[in-house]
């Protein structure tokens, strides 16, 4: 039977900030009057994750993904609600609790930047209390998994971004955490370094079973290592369930992609759906539709019958744009 | 799973290598701070050869007798700069950085990294002189510490190092409070002023303040003392109770300030 590692219960966190009008003179006026706002970062979210599975968070900039990272990792307290990690409530920051997770964010780093990674590695060993055997063991796997070996042996500060944040990543894990926190791992990374990583943190969930939340702006990543998401949006959480279920429930459209043996005008499609595209350049003759989910088989046939169609396909549109879309309609509610 | 001593000796050693080793990596820098320390010293000590060409006591003390505690002083002094003040300067830092995440999520108290993790060698010359100082003024005075006054001015040395400590730890926890606290680690150099005199040059309501409640007058002047063959347990009383007077407040200052920390949103 599945044990829960992760239960989140109606869990809210406020940021007081104050606002400072623009201007020298603004800066004077705020010292005697200060207008402060409340942010409501995390707002009554909750959720419960099981152990060894792989959760994405997806929400835009400022929607509290890691607001409630820190949260769950015992570094904020919160406004309201409950948590419980691995059964530890995080706040209360118990070694024994500290020793079986890790905060990874993309941004931050606890390499020391001015000796080579190797030495972090030897300083998180006698923080975490690591027994040598099973320290050379984690570390030759690793290095091995990500292939830096000359790299740990290189002044931090001499490194490009991706070897560094290689190595953050082993700094993070040679303790073997059963429970992930990967903020932004792979930003500012190329392609390759991307895969590379996504292809690091699959393998590793796949070896030592952990738990793994994920939050990124790359929908790459969370397609590739995520069955599950959580959609955040202005700190509350607007959905949760399997990736491919957000089609379902959000994708109000099809597309559907045609292929013409001969020139069509714009005013023969508009009756079936909204045109995206239209190429009409003497020997190409394409279009693309978005047709309503329900309607797209009858749309289909219809055209096929109604045009000179060669080919024809439907699909559904990625989870990009249904995402995209999902946030665009909160923004204009 | 319990933690032992052992591994936090380990940590701290650990520490104590890698800044060796930054040290060794920088060593121009190194050589640079160590002379300028060492200069600062022989000045300091020079300058109070000076002023007994003028008297022969100074609040009673004589020539001699004054080098212990400007040994004293020197030797606290070393480890203040080369320890508190950078430990506390990147307490600070981080905590408006929002690096100070790096401590709260590690499996180990959050007070012992932020004494622990940093410290130059930069006054190391420096404690050598002032530990040669006291040694050498004991010499030409003719005391021989017995065992137990050696032990005990060892204990008023740490209580010492203590208080000060928690006393840093207190005014740099502020930095939870105000977001952006320049030159909050100058408070306390400022105060050491008070300490490099015997306590006896005080008079009054001042000097019974400094050697009970705010005993800075006691940090160079009781050590001093306990080698000269002078015990004052009502002192070493005073010391004893403010420091663990100081180490509680600043124990439940920091517990119930980290709980502000909001870090920085990214
Ligand atoms: N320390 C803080 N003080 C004040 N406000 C904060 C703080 N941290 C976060 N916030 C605010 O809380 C909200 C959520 O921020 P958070 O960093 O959790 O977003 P996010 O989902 O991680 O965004 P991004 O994708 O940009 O990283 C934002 O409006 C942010 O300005
Ligand atoms: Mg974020």
């Amino acid at each position: 039977m599945k044990t829960a590692a992760i239960v989140v219960d109606h869990l809210s966190k406020h940021f007081k900030v104050y606002k400072k009008e623009p201007g020298v003179w603004g800066s004077i006026k705020s010292l005697w009057h200060r207008e402060y706002e409340t942010v409501k970062a995390v707002q009554d979210i909750s959720f419960s994750i099981d152990e060894g599975e792989v959760i994405g968070f997806i929400g835009q900039n400022g929607a509290g993904k890691t607001t409630t990272l820190k949260m769950l990792s015992g570094l904020l307290y919160p406004t309201s609600g409950e948590v419980s990690v691995l059964g530890y409530t995080p706040w209360e920051r118990k070694p024994d609790f500290q020793k079986q997770f890790s905060l990874v964010m993309g941004q931050k780093n606890q390499l020391w930047w001015d000796l080579p990674a190797i030495e972090t590695f030897e300083l998180n060993k006698a923080i975490y209390d690591i027994p040598d055997n099973q320290y050379k063991k984690t570390l030759g796997t690793l290095v091995e998994l990500l292939d830096v070996a000359d790299i740990i042996k290189v002044q931090v500060r001499k490194l490009s971004l991706g070897q560094r944040m290689k190595c953050e990543l082993i700094a993070a894990l040679l303790h073997n955490p059963k429970l992930l926190f990967l903020d932004e791992p792979t930003i500012g990374l190329d392609v390759i370094m991307q895969k590379t990583l996504r292809d690091f943190i699959r393998e590793y969930n796949r070896e030592f079973g952990a738990t793994i939340i994920l939050t990124s702006h790359y929908m790459d990543d969370v397609k590739e290592l995520c069955k599950r998401a959580i959609i955040i949006e202005k700190g509350t959480k607007i959905f949760d369930g399997e990736l491919q279920s957000i089609i379902a429930k959000y994708a109000k459209n099809k597309i559907l992609s045609l292929v013409f043996s001969k020139p069509v005008q714009r005013s023969d499609l508009e009756p079936y759906g909204e045109i995206k595209e239209l190429t009409q350049d003497g020997t190409n003759y394409t279009a693309t539709l978005l047709v309503g989910r329900k309607s797209a088989t009858a749309s289909a046939s219809k055209v096929l019958s109604k045009l000179p169609v060669q080919d024809l396909t439907i699909e559904e549109p990625p989870i990009e744009a249904i995402i995209r879309d999902v946030f665009a309609d909160t923004k204009r509610s | 799973m319990k933690y032992t001593l052992n591994s936090y000796w380990k940590v701290f050693w650990k520490f104590r290598s890698i800044h060796a080793m930054r040290t060794f990596e920088y060593r121009k820098n190194f050589f640079f701070w160590a002379v300028v320390a060492t200069m600062w010293t022989l000045f300091n000590i020079f300058f109070y050869k000076i002023l007994y060409q003028h008297t022969t006591t100074v609040g009673g003390w004589g020539e001699y007798q004054l080098y212990t505690l400007v040994g004293l002083y020197t030797m606290f002094d070393a480890i203040i700069w080369s320890v508190l003040s950078h430990s506390m300067k990147y307490y600070t830092r981080d905590i408006y950085s929002g690096e100070f995440s790096n401590l709260l999520t590690k499996p180990i108290n959050t007070v012992f990294l932020i004494f622990t993790r940093y410290n130059n060698y930069n006054n190391l010359p420096r404690f050598v002189i002032g530990v040669g100082l006291t040694i050498w003024s004991l010499l030409q005075l003719g005391a021989a510490p017995t065992p137990l006054s050696l032990m005990l001015a060892l204990l008023a040395i740490g209580l010492g190092l203590i208080w000060i400590s928690a006393v840093w730890l207190c005014i740099s926890t502020l930095a939870f409070y105000v977001e952006k606290l320049d030159n909050i680690n100058e408070v306390f150099p400022a105060l050491r002023r008070i300490y490099s005199y015997p306590a006896s040059i005080y008079t009054n309501t001042l000097h019974l303040v400094l050697t009970t409640v705010i005993p800075l007058g006691l940090i160079t002047t009781l050590p001093a003392e306990t080698l000269h063959g002078h015990l004052s347990l009502t002192s070493f009383a005073w010391l004893l109770v403010s420091t663990l007077i100081a180490v509680v407040s600043a124990a439940l200052f920091f517990r119930f300030s980290i709980k502000r920390y909001a870090g920085v949103a990214n």
